[in-house]
């Protein structure tokens, strides 16, 4: 009768979450060599931030973990998986869940069926069943109903909640995205420039669902993201990528003043200046 | 035993309804979940002994803040079981107004729904030594908060079950030493004028009124009722907080605010109460959606709506239509105004209420064309209410003849005086006030303006104060002529201003942002803020038509003569209105003197440099150019 979650709720300190590692992955198209080399790894408790320059290799990083491009060279393990053979559903059954640059929504579908569409991963009734919809298909239907509208009240969607997401303004429809990834019951998140293009209200929600999500259930979140401000502010590592190449690796204090970090974004002849004063 | 406080009313209701009836429902998580009597009555007697373990004693101030919801109506009932004193916040309210609140009213604890006000609260709390707790309803993004004053609501419930079974009975010996006149609110008035005060209200007045209430809204336990304005205000202390305790009615509350229209339409309310703005921006709503929508419609909602207002005008001169306006009336109703009225939630809608302030007259004509009678009222904090329409008897022009048991009565300089034993007691710690407000012979001074008409309904002009004279000595009502342009969708809100040193009227205007952009779009006029839009030639010129329009209804002397835009919306958080969205005028006269020095000179333009707060109480300096325009004259 309480309000109650059963989802989005503290989880016990003590959960298990394997760790991501990316080992020494190489990944070119033709001629242009995109990642050369970059290993990482993502634990318990991280928010691990990738900045870089356009073009640097980030987004090739998540599309390398999440399935979609297969490196040339190196391993991703998530836990005892090995990720690299594994197709991108396989992955995401393994509670691998992202969202995109660009946002990859069902335009025609409302705000609660593109979330309960994330929640196909973790059904077991089948085609049949769910035609007749009786018995065990329709309990699930409703538990999983239950674990969207959690998300609806958690992300604040619920004026939004049977609107087609192609009438949404943008910053609703990031939400959305992020909303469809936390669905999935995500053991990690992926999340490729969630605040891009919003104004700075949208950004500071955005970022408060990120931590929300990172505090509630310890999810270790790798996030791509150019606003500067909110990967210091949030993040708990940063990873900065040039040409391909991880060029430094350490806490937001130790990034904004390294000089490799300053001349890939800034170029040479400025570090060499501001250097030489 | 006599039912004489709220405590008693809610355990003789569990006694005769128990789990049979439901009591509230809420809206949570895309559906509504119910709560019978026996669900409300547990939890308002765990939570009262919750807090009597922490605490609380009898004549303790406990102060809530948050939306509408059960936890803030049983949060209320089961404080002032264990004889506390309970204060509403607003909602909004910025953590300097909330530390002069909680410090004034000497509030040990406050109940508080979410994030939100609890960080306002941490952030003050080093500044408030009694305070002892912070509760909070809704944990969501407080599962990290660490800060011993913090007690979750439900960990509270928890905790007075416990505490019951050492101390079983305590509840029900508490609930039976209540007594009808001890003080069951503080309610801080909005404060138009100076700091807040409080008026102290007792049990008996909130029942005896809400009986008053009942017996012409004919509220019966079948009906329900959706609790919508805040409970800081008067209006659903005694709409909301009483009248279903007495009546037995259902009590439902809407998920967010953003989705009240869709919830209303899902629970077809018999009784609702929205305050007087609510009303005029859903008038206006209805109004700008149809002259935007296609042709066909449009003439349809015209020509049905013309039927409805030839109705609703013969009612009103209380005569009695012919039948061949009558089956017209029946057309109209099928083809416009019952599909209308159910888009709107208000297809069962029976009573329909205003709380705080008054609607304009064309407003109550609207809704009255559309088949809703909109009940104005008059009402103070100190007395609610003191009039009130009847059900047959709703006119534009008027808030209705005096309520049960109060008299009301014009003194010389045209103040309304009222009487009744159904008052405010004190303001609380103001007894030199109190003293200025109630007279030897118990007559209160509103300081509001009025006539009674012939036939004894009451007729609110404005404060008395705001009253205002221009050079020749003409006199005339601001908040008048305010809420006839307020009315328009295009105008959000509206200071009209004169005085006996100026020779003409004239009027500082807040656009209507959603409905002016929206205009802007479809005649390709490319903007990019509120402060660019509303200093258009092109947006001058349409709200000058607006203007030029009620100056149509207004006497010669009082017709507005100049206007501006403001570059900004009228903001409580910079103390421009007051939390219950009323002017405030003296502040506003000062705020933008040089806009209305420029208003009586012949500049054409005059630059502005403001101070504005930001919510989170940060301040920064904004410089803009405001256009002065003369009413009839279009700019090229």
């Amino acid at each position: 009768m309480i309000r109650q979650r059963k989802y989005l709720k503290p989880v016990s300190e003590s959960v298990k979450i394997p760790s991501l590692k990316v080992d020494d992955i190489h990944l070119s198209f033709g001629g242009i060599l995109a990642l050369q080399g970059i290993s990482l790894e993502l634990n318990k408790g991280e928010i691990l931030a990738i900045i870089g320059p356009n073009g640097a290799g980030k987004t090739c990083i998540l599309n390398c973990v999440s399935g979609f491009y297969r490196p040339q060279r190196g391993n991703i393990h998530f836990g005892q998986h090995e990720l690299t053979s594994l197709p991108p559903h396989k992955i995401a059954e393994l509670g691998i869940a992202r969202t995109f640059q660009n946002i990859e929504l069902y335009t025609g579908m409302t705000t609660v069926d593109n979330l309960l569409a994330a929640r196909h991963c973790r059904m077991r009734s089948n085609f049949i069943a769910g035609g007749i919809y009786f018995g065990w298909a329709h309990k699930e239907e409703v538990e999983n109903r239950k674990i969207v509208e959690e998300i609806v009240d958690f992300l604040e969607l619920e004026s939004v909640r049977k609107q087609p997401v192609g009438l949404l303004a943008y910053g609703l429809r990031k939400r959305i995205e992020l909303g469809r990834a936390l669905a999935m019951e995500p053991k990690i998140l992926l999340l490729d420039e969630p605040m891009a293009g919003m104004n700075l209200e949208e950004k500071e929600d955005m970022a408060r669902f990120i931590i929300d999500v990172h505090d509630l259930r310890g999810t270790p979140i790798l996030i791509i993201e150019h606003d500067m401000g909110v990967v210091m502010d949030i993040a708990s590592r940063i990873i900065v990528l040039d040409f391909g190449r991880l060029v430094a690796e350490g806490p937001p204090q130790e990034i904004a003043t390294n000089p490799q970090v300053i001349k890939a974004y800034l170029g040479e002849e400025y570090h060499l200046t501001q250097g030489g004063v | 035993m006599e039912l004489d406080t709220l405590p008693k009313l809610v355990k003789y209701n569990w006694e005769k309804y128990g789990d049979k009836k439901i009591a509230m429902r809420r809206k949570d998580f895309g559906v509504w979940n119910e709560y019978t009597w026996e669900d409300s009555y547990q939890i308002v007697r765990h939570f009262s002994l919750g807090m009597i373990s922490l605490g609380l004693q009898e004549g303790d101030k406990v102060s809530i803040i948050g939306d509408n919801a059960p936890e803030w109506f049983w949060a209320e009932y089961a404080i002032q079981a264990a004889g506390g004193i309970v204060i509403g916040l607003y909602t909004d309210g910025i953590p300097n107004e909330l530390k002069y609140i909680l410090d004034h009213s000497e509030s040990k604890f406050v109940v508080a729904e979410d994030q939100e006000q609890v960080d306002k609260l941490l952030s003050i709390i080093p500044e408030l030594p009694r305070l002892i707790n912070v509760i909070y309803w809704d944990d969501k993004g407080l599962w990290n908060y660490n800060a011993p004053v913090l007690k979750d609501f439900y960990d509270l419930v928890k905790l007075g079950r416990q505490y019951e079974s050492e101390h079983p009975g305590l509840f029900e010996q508490n609930v039976d030493r209540g007594k009808g006149d001890a003080p069951a609110i503080l309610m801080y008035t909005s404060g138009t004028s100076g700091l807040p005060k409080a008026a102290i209200v007792e049990h008996k007045v909130l029942i005896k009124r809400a009986e008053a209430i009942n017996m012409f809204t004919g509220l019966s336990k079948d009906d329900n009722y959706v609790s919508w304005v805040s409970p800081a205000w008067i209006a659903e202390q005694v709409f909301g907080m009483t009248c279903p305790l007495l009546s037995g009615t259902t009590v439902n509350f809407v998920e967010e605010p953003e989705t009240t229209q869709v919830d209303i339409r899902e629970i077809g309310p018999e009784f609702i109460t929205f305050g007087s703005r609510q009303w005029e921006s859903l008038a206006s709503t209805v109004q700008f959606k149809m002259s935007n929508s296609a042709t066909v419609k449009r003439l349809l909602y015209d020509m049905c709506m013309a039927i409805g207002y030839k109705l609703a005008d013969t009612r009103i001169a209380r005569g009695e239509p012919s039948l061949f306006w009558r089956i017209l009336g029946g057309i109209a109703y099928v083809a416009l105004h019952r599909p209308l009225l159910d888009k709107l939630g208000f297809s069962n809608a029976r009573y329909a209420l205003t709380g705080a302030g008054t609607c304009g007259p064309d407003t109550v004509r609207l809704f009255l064309a559309m088949g809703i009678r909109l009940h104005n009222n008059y009402s103070l904090t100190e007395m609610m209410p003191v009039t009130n329409h009847r059900d047959d008897d709703v006119r534009p022009e008027t808030v209705g003849p005096p309520v049960e048991g109060v008299e009301v009565r014009i003194a010389d300089d045209g103040e309304i005086m009222c009487r009744s034993i159904y008052r405010f007691t004190s303001y609380y710690k103001e007894p030199e006030i109190t003293a200025k407000t109630i007279d030897t012979n118990g007559w209160i001074h509103t300081a509001d303006g009025g006539y009674v008409s012939d036939d004894g309904h009451l007729v609110f002009t404005d404060r008395v104060k705001d009253l205002r004279s221009l050079k020749t000595g003409y006199r005339f009502a601001p908040q008048y002529i305010e809420g006839r342009l307020r009315f328009d969708p295009y105008i959000n809100n509206v200071m009209v201003i004169g005085g006996e040193d100026r020779d003409y009227v004239t009027a500082i205007i807040d656009m209507d942002y959603k409905n002016v952009g929206q205009w802007a779009e479809d005649k390709n006029i490319p903007y990019t803020t509120y402060a660019d839009l509303s200093q258009k030639p092109q947006a001058c010129d349409l709200i000058g038509k607006a203007v030029e329009k009620v100056n149509s209804y207004l006497p010669e002397p009082s017709r507005i003569r100049k206007f501006s835009n403001l570059h900004k919306e009228f903001d409580p958080d910079e103390a421009e209105l007051t939390r219950s969205r009323k002017l405030r005028r003296s502040f506003l006269e000062q705020h933008y003197a040089k806009l209305i020095d420029a208003l009586y000179s012949e500049v054409d333009k005059v630059a502005i440099e403001a101070e504005i707060t930001y919510q989170d109480g940060r301040k920064g300096t904004i410089k803009t150019e405001v256009r002065i325009n003369s009413v009839g004259d279009e700019h090229k």
